[in-house]
């Protein structure tokens, strides 16, 4: 086993993917790998596929990887792993990951080994307070300029992990049926399906009426096919 | 032709035999009428023979009794019973007695003699000998399914009564005669063996007046049984199921072969078969034939057979040629008559009918006593097992592990239709004591399947492996088992940390709890630990966590599972991330729970690649992190190595996706 980590640092250098920063406006940030702090992106810098950018108001950076140049706009956030080419298959399975997700049924027995509890039992409240993040609308909005650069799967998979870990995020109806479309578009339509019912649940008034319109549109379209 | 008219001699004798009007002895020494008359579809009853099966091989599996009965229809019809017999089996011993009153025969000569004294007076005389056994004992052991040896006694009474003329000479002289009666008994002892390596095969030896032992009686020697020693070599084939071909040779050189054929009938097994004999002692070549019907079922078997000689029997001979020539056997001599012999035997078995029988067994799965708890729930086992009854049955399957078990372990019962065969799943639990096992071994597995009694109906045997106390299988799945093992060390363990680390984590926000123990947790758990690559290449090694802990190191698995124990033993949940070997490379580690949902995880983290959200029962999405167990540095630098691992194989190359990766969880 010990093998494993030897191999696994080699890989990591082979696969790394460079982009070289050729543009910046305003503020723009880069999470490099999996550290924790932010760090400024000057022109020139070389950022690897592991990097997460944000870009803040009236900002944005172009990358050049290899000739081919990936613009991200203002209050924009992408993780360079998703600018790539990704086939259906790969996004499918991306989209079967959220069965992989639910722990077994066996698997909820967590509770502590301890049976008894002497004494008064006090009720622990948290004091800390949870800042409010707009990461995760920024990544969506770096979904999005995937999309219109022609990454439509990576797009879909950038959008599915963010709707996942910023919670938020997923009440914004409009952005959701933008991906919706997407899904559509690649005539994947049990799973635009899925998403619409999904989605649902947020919808209210006017959006109900446009999800459940989006509904019928891809029940005709799964009854023709 | 000569074909031919035998041919038409053996149908004439059958139709005979069947009108039960039938023939007499045998005179080949180690031949008797029970010897060929094997029912071969239900064999389970023994032949009341010692004669042609001196080893005292029987199929029978417990008590028996027989009467055996015949009549003599020669010159004069007589009643007999010819033999009562008492058999036991127990486990692999077969013993066997018989008493036989019938088992006699008497020669009378006529000796008159010329008298002189002033007249010549003809005294009648006579002399008359008599041959019989009494009893007989066989014993015999199976060493195998397919070897039984075993030996018998018979003991044989012999009496010689001669008229001798005596004068007295008194006031009238007269001629007296005297009546001298002299006896000698002996008991002859033989041995053999029957191998029969398939039921479609059996070959046998066996000895024929080994071993004679006579009383110090005086009596004279020509009129002894002659005791040849010989040794009788025998085969028994059955090309299909309905049809025995059988054949035995003497040394002498006698022999005989013949042909069973079996109809299932009437509740049971109805058997007929013919065969024919070579005596030396005999002729014409072919010196007679015996033919028998037999019924068997269940309970009981009747046997009709008898003998019938080609050649006219010598029914007077001088007493010279008597006194020259002798006798070979009791019951089969070439001064028997030809005679009509009807022979009934009745035997029944007081044993319950078998119900079911093993096919065979086939062993799943080698035994590793750290997953004892595995063998609760996935058989380590199959067994193919047949109902041979004409009724539904409920099996209780059983079995026993001769180093792991110190009673028998009952598996799920399994019902069987009539003639149906079934899988039968074998379960087994290994106890605590069992599971410190030093070494490899091969052990044996009996299994056994019973039906509504307390015996087995059949038995099974097979060897099995049984691996030393670290071995594990390779799968990853069976880990949890060494983390489970001995949590109260690993629960104790932890506590102790915590303890040391109480004021620290008294301080930590009540979210943050379980984030905060598992980092003081780790920190603590690496600072002696060393990794360790696996010396043993041969197969999987994994150490139990007190021995990870006491030798200070271990490689992926061992760290992987003494960590996940600790954090188990205090109720943080903990689950294995398998990559599953690709290039000849695999490797574990660990994914733990923080509790966190997902909009508490900015609380730990600035870095969403970090984490991996699970789903739990309720529907709650969780933070898990993942954990890189060979990076012995910190908690800090363990989870970003973990993280990066893990999001890259498993997310961004859609590991998890392929299978190529999966989750484990320990509970």
């Amino acid at each position: 086993m010990k093998k494993f980590l030897i191999i696994f640092l080699i890989i990591g250098i082979n696969a790394a993917q460079d982009f070289a920063v050729e543009k910046i406006s305003g503020n723009v940030l880069v999470q490099k790998g999996f550290s924790e702090s932010w760090e400024d992106v000057k022109i020139g810098d070389k950022l690897s596929k592991d990097d997460l950018l944000q870009t803040e108001e009236k900002s944005f950076i172009q990358l050049n990887n290899s000739g081919s140049r990936f613009l991200l706009k203002s209050n924009s956030a992408l993780g360079l792993n998703h600018i790539k080419e990704v086939s259906i298959n790969e996004l499918l399975l991306a989209l079967a990951m959220e069965e992989i997700r639910k722990i077994p049924k066996d698997g909820k027995k967590n509770e502590s080994r301890n049976t008894a509890v002497y004494g008064e039992e006090h009720k622990l409240v948290s004091t800390l307070e949870i800042k409010k993040s707009t990461l995760g609308q920024k990544r969506l909005k770096g979904a999005k300029q995937l999309a219109e650069e022609g990454f439509e799967e990576s797009a879909i998979i950038a959008a599915k992990e963010t709707y996942r870990k910023y919670p938020d995020t997923r009440k914004d109806i409009n952005n959701r049926l933008y991906f919706v479309d997407l899904l559509i578009q690649l005539e994947l339509l049990e799973e635009a399906n899925s998403e619409l019912y999904s989605l649902k649940e947020f919808a209210e008034d006017d959006n109900l009426i446009l999800v459940d319109k989006k509904i019928n549109e891809v029940k005709e379209k799964l009854t023709v096919n | 032709m000569l074909f031919l008219s035998l041919k038409r001699k053996i149908t004439l004798t059958t139709l005979v035999v069947i009108m039960i009007c039938s023939s007499e002895y045998i005179a080949q020494s180690s031949f008797d009428f029970y010897g060929n008359s094997w029912n071969n579809n239900n064999d389970s009853f023994r032949l009341n023979s010692l004669e042609s099966n001196p080893l005292n091989y029987s199929k029978s599996d417990d008590w028996e009794l027989s009467v055996s009965y015949n009549t003599n229809l020669a010159d004069q019809v007589t009643n007999n019973v010819y033999l009562i017999s008492l058999s036991k089996k127990l486990g692999s011993h077969y013993l066997y007695s018989r008493f036989t009153p019938g088992i006699k025969h008497s020669f009378s000569f006529k000796t008159d003699q010329d008298i002189v004294i002033r007249d010549t007076v003809l005294l009648q005389t006579k002399t008359k000998i008599e041959y019989s056994e009494k009893f007989g004992f066989g014993y015999s052991v199976d060493f195998s399914k397919t070897i039984t040896a075993g030996f018998s006694f018979r003991y044989f009474g012999q009496e010689l009564t001669e008229d001798t003329p005596d004068v007295v000479y008194d006031s009238v002289n007269a001629i007296v005669t005297e009546t001298i009666t002299s006896k000698k008994d002996f008991l002859k002892g033989d041995i053999g063996v029957s191998i029969s390596p398939s039921r479609y095969f059996t070959f046998s030896v066996h000895s024929n007046n080994l071993f004679i032992a006579n009383n110090n009686d005086k009596f004279e020697e020509d009129f002894q049984i002659k005791k040849d020693k010989l040794a009788v070599f025998g085969l028994s084939i059955k090309p299909i199921d309905n049809i025995n071909l059988f054949g035995k040779i003497e040394t002498n050189s006698s022999f005989n072969a013949g042909l069973n054929l079996n109809w299932n009938m009437l509740g049971g097994t109805v058997s007929i078969g013919n065969s024919i004999i070579h005596d030396k002692y005999q002729s014409p070549y072919i010196a007679g034939m015996i033919p028998f019907v037999n019924y068997s079922n269940d309970f009981m078997s009747i046997t009709v057979t008898g003998v019938k000689y080609f050649e006219e029997r010598n029914k007077v001979q001088p007493l010279s040629v008597f006194r020259e020539e002798g006798i070979h056997s009791v019951i089969n001599n070439r001064y028997s008559d030809d005679k009509v012999w009807v022979n009934v035997n009745f035997a029944f078995s007081l044993k319950e009918e078998q119900k079911v029988k093993f096919i065979d067994v086939e062993i799943k799965k080698d035994i590793f006593p750290s997953l004892d708890e595995l063998y609760l729930s996935e058989a380590f086992a199959v067994g193919r097992v047949v109902n041979i009854s004409d009724e539904k049955v409920t099996v209780k399957p059983s079995s026993k592990i001769s180093q792991l078990n110190e009673e028998l372990i009952y598996s799920p019962l399994v019902t069987i239709q009539p003639g149906d065969t079934a899988e039968v799943f074998f379960y087994t639990n290994i106890n605590k004591i069992n599971r410190v096992i030093s070494k490899r071994e091969i052990s044996q597995a009996n299994f056994y399947v019973t039906v509504h009694k307390e015996n087995p109906d059949d038995a099974f045997q097979k060897p099995i492996l049984i691996n030393q106390k670290n071995s594990w299988d390779g799968n990853v799945f069976n880990l949890k088992h060494f983390v489970k093992r001995d949590l109260d060390y690993s629960s104790n363990y932890a506590k102790q940390i915590i303890n040391k680390n109480r004021d620290s984590l008294n301080n930590v926000d009540p979210l943050l709890t379980n984030f905060k123990t598992v980092e003081v947790l780790f920190n603590e758990y690496v600072k002696n630990l060393t990794y360790v690559a696996d010396p043993r290449a041969s197969h999987e090694w994994v150490q139990f966590p007190n021995e990870t802990i006491e030798v200070k190191g271990g490689d992926c698995d061992d760290l992987s599972v003494c960590f996940s124990s600790l954090l188990e033993g205090i109720g943080i949940p903990t689950a294995f991330v398998d990559y599953k070997e690709q290039q000849g490379i695999r490797h574990v580690n660990l994914l733990v729970n923080t509790k966190l949902i997902t909009s508490q995880a900015s609380l730990i983290t600035n870095n969403d690649r970090k984490y991996f959200l699970r789903t739990n029962a309720e529907g709650v999405d969780e933070v898990w992190i993942p954990v890189e167990m060979t990076m012995l540095t910190n908690f800090k630098e363990a989870w970003s190595v973990g993280a990066k691992k893990f999001y890259e194989e498993a997310v961004e190359l859609y590991g998890l996706a392929k299978g190529q990766i999966e989750i484990i969880d320990i509970n």
